[in-house]
């Protein structure tokens, strides 16, 4: 192992200590009571986090440099040791992560350590592969790369003038893709001081490694009373599901911001999946604020940010239907607010499009253009899908999963199970509906695209068969969140 | 029901393991974790993904620098430098002839002799035949030529600076 390459994984360390150390702050500031989920959803927190304040820094002209952004966490913990709310020692090791944790994985079965073994040795070979292989294609560089580049030389979320001078052109580069994603890469080159590209590659590893942890931590206090072989067996699936462990295998193909966008995905369900059984709660805030970032990493999660927001406020009508009286008045205010909040971002980067001439290409003329009736495109679509599908066996497990965790539901039908199954089959269906409106050919788009959007909703039909296991999240987690 | 999402999930796992197995045996993958870190694809001969990388570094300047592509140079893995060095402050300047309608909204310049000649840029990395750079030497009067490489099919990537 070559000393470059070591200090790469060091540096990756570095940031993924800072950003768990930010989101730990976070869920302090929010009163969150120490559970390994959230100490395990510190990081992708933290960097969320990170990644917006270096959003709002480029807005308000603040510059992007190690002080200005890492002083107001240590203000914080100041603060807070200072009130003594929390010590920095608790800080850096949890409570949970020295004492529970570790006894709970001594009295593990020999399929649930292989399991685990294995999926420590994909994660840490994830971390290598994306730190030696090189962006090999146009996609990674033009899309995501060189905007994280340019952001952290100009320090603001900025596009170049001859993008923006060549709108027709912009579109077709993709200048209207979100910023989070290179946003997180700026946050490594904020702590270090200058562009590393390959630091910007690691970081889909801290995201992962995130979600996989917090993934486990759920299923374990969600689902299970105990572990159980069927956690580390669908936590390996999340790690190295062909789909995703393309990461090692495909150079050409390693992830882009497909892989941030199924974790962030995931982490958010859970969260709302958790916030159910006493709703509204710091969980359902937690589960908005990461489908805000999934809207801002790709433009395929801004209809996973409207179906969360949705089904928040049909739960609020379920219950005011249920009590026949507006019950939960001050809630609903308080999370209407915190929706408004996550929704600047959005709303600015979709006027940041309107007013450069940046529109979708997904229109209904395209529909119309296609001389083609309702059905005939539907049918096309449909068979393409299932030709993608019946040829690649990777993805005969994922059609056979998603059946599957659908019948599940339909027998089951618990509140957590038909929420996740809500939000899987709004992201399928908006899928469709980018296919229905597409300007391309059929062929070539849903051939050439399958595969990644597919990799989007892999972790929601884990997440529903690890549901299906037991049945409804138990009532002992109430108590969790003030 | 919950015996059979369970039997599914193991399974699931098993057929990671085989599919995981199946692709390390069949791509030849263990080596690759022994390569230092890199960043960019860039062989050798791909004298233009270099010549992209090298303006990337240094941090080019629109308002003062160009990047020049000729002919072979034009294209990396198949599609226009303008695709690859859209994102960055740069001026492309392709061959006229062979140049991309992408490429010409962003291309002010007509030709080699136009950047040299007319514009007040300070750097021009050169991509092309070493030939043409050699012709227009009475050109590059007052720049200094920095020759970084030359690959298989006589291309040259030279960094070019007004003294």
């Amino acid at each position: 192992m070559s000393f470059e390459l070591i200090t790469v994984l060091l540096e990756t360390i570095l940031v993924f200590f800072v950003c768990h150390i930010v989101g730990r702050l976070f869920f302090i500031l929010l009163r969150i009571k120490e559970k390994p989920i959230y100490v395990c959803a510190s990081a992708i927190t933290g960097m969320v986090l990170l990644s917006m304040q270096l959003w709002v820094f480029g807005l308000l002209g603040i510059p992007w440099n190690i002080l200005t952004l890492l002083l107001p966490w240590l203000g914080i913990a100041l603060l807070l040791h200072l009130r003594k709310v929390t010590t920095w020692r608790a800080l850096i090791i949890s409570q949970v992560s020295r004492t529970k944790l570790i006894k709970s994985f001594k009295s593990l079965d020999l399929f649930s350590k292989c399991m685990l073994v294995l999926t420590l040795v994909f994660i840490v070979s994830f971390l290598i592969m994306l730190a030696v292989q090189p962006f090999n294609t146009s996609d990674i560089l033009a899309f995501w790369g060189y905007k994280a580049q340019e952001f952290y030389v100009h320090e603001s979320v900025y596009i170049n003038e001859y993008l923006k001078s060549a709108a027709p052109i912009a579109q077709y580069y993709h200048i209207d893709y979100p910023p989070l994603w290179p946003l997180m890469a700026d946050v490594s080159y904020t702590i270090f001081g200058g562009v590393n590209e390959t630091l910007f590659k690691t970081t889909q590893a801290v995201l992962l490694i995130s979600g996989a942890a917090t993934f486990l931590a759920f299923l374990k206090e969600s689902v299970f009373k105990k572990f159980s072989p069927a956690i580390f067996a669908l936590v390996f699936a999340l790690v190295a599901a062909p789909q995703f462990s393309r990461m090692l295998f495909e150079i050409n193909y390693m992830g882009y911001a497909d892989y941030p966008l199924a974790i962030l995905i995931l982490v958010s369900t859970m969260f709302f999946v958790r916030s159910t059984r006493q709703f509204p709660n710091v969980d359902t805030w937690l589960a908005l604020l990461f489908a805000g970032a999934v809207a801002v990493t790709k433009n395929e999660g801004l209809p996973f940010f409207t179906a969360v927001v949705g089904l928040t406020f049909l739960l609020f009508a379920i219950d005011i239907i249920k009590s026949k009286k507006l019950s939960k008045t001050s809630q609903l205010l308080r999370t209407g607010t915190v929706i408004l909040i996550i929704s600047l971002p959005i709303v600015a980067w979709s006027y940041f499009k309107y007013t450069n001439n940046i529109h979708s290409e997904f229109k209904f003329s395209n529909f119309a253009a296609s001389n083609s009736s309702f059905q005939d495109r539907i049918h096309t679509i449909f068979r393409l899908i299932w030709l993608y599908i019946k040829t690649n066996p990777p993805y005969i497990w994922q059609a056979l999963a998603i059946v599957i965790s659908l019948i599940a539901t339909i027998w089951i039908r618990n509140k957590e199970m038909l929420l996740v199954a809500a939000l899987l089959i709004a992201q399928l269906s908006s899928y469709v509906l980018s296919y229905f409106l597409s300007p391309y050919d059929l062929k070539f788009h849903i051939l050439s695209s399958i595969d990644r959007l597919s990799s989007h909703v892999l972790p929601l039909i884990l997440l529903l068969l690890g549901l299906a296991l037991t049945g409804p999240v138990r009532k002992r987690l109430t108590k969790d969140t003030e | 029901m919950k015996k059979f999402v369970y039997c599914f999930c193991l399974c699931l796992a098993f057929y990671c393991v085989a599919a995981a197995g199946y692709a390390i045996v069949q791509k030849e993958w263990l080596p690759t974790l022994t390569k230092a870190p890199s960043a960019v694809q860039a062989e050798t001969g791909d004298i233009a993904t270099l010549g992209a990388q090298e303006a990337a570094r240094r941090g080019f300047d629109s308002d003062k620098d160009a990047v020049v592509f000729f002919e072979n140079a034009e294209q990396i893995n198949g599609l226009s430098v303008g695709y690859w060095l859209y994102p960055m402050r740069i001026r492309i300047v392709t061959n006229p002839d062979k140049s991309s309608p992408d490429n010409s909204a962003l291309n002010p310049f007509k030709s080699f002799e136009d950047v040299v000649l007319k514009s007040k840029i300070d750097t021009i990395i050169y991509i092309g035949p070493s030939q043409k750079l050699n012709d227009s030497s009475s050109l590059l009067i007052g720049f200094s030529r920095e020759n970084i490489l030359t690959d298989s099919y006589n291309n040259t990537f030279t960094i070019l600076e007004r003294k």
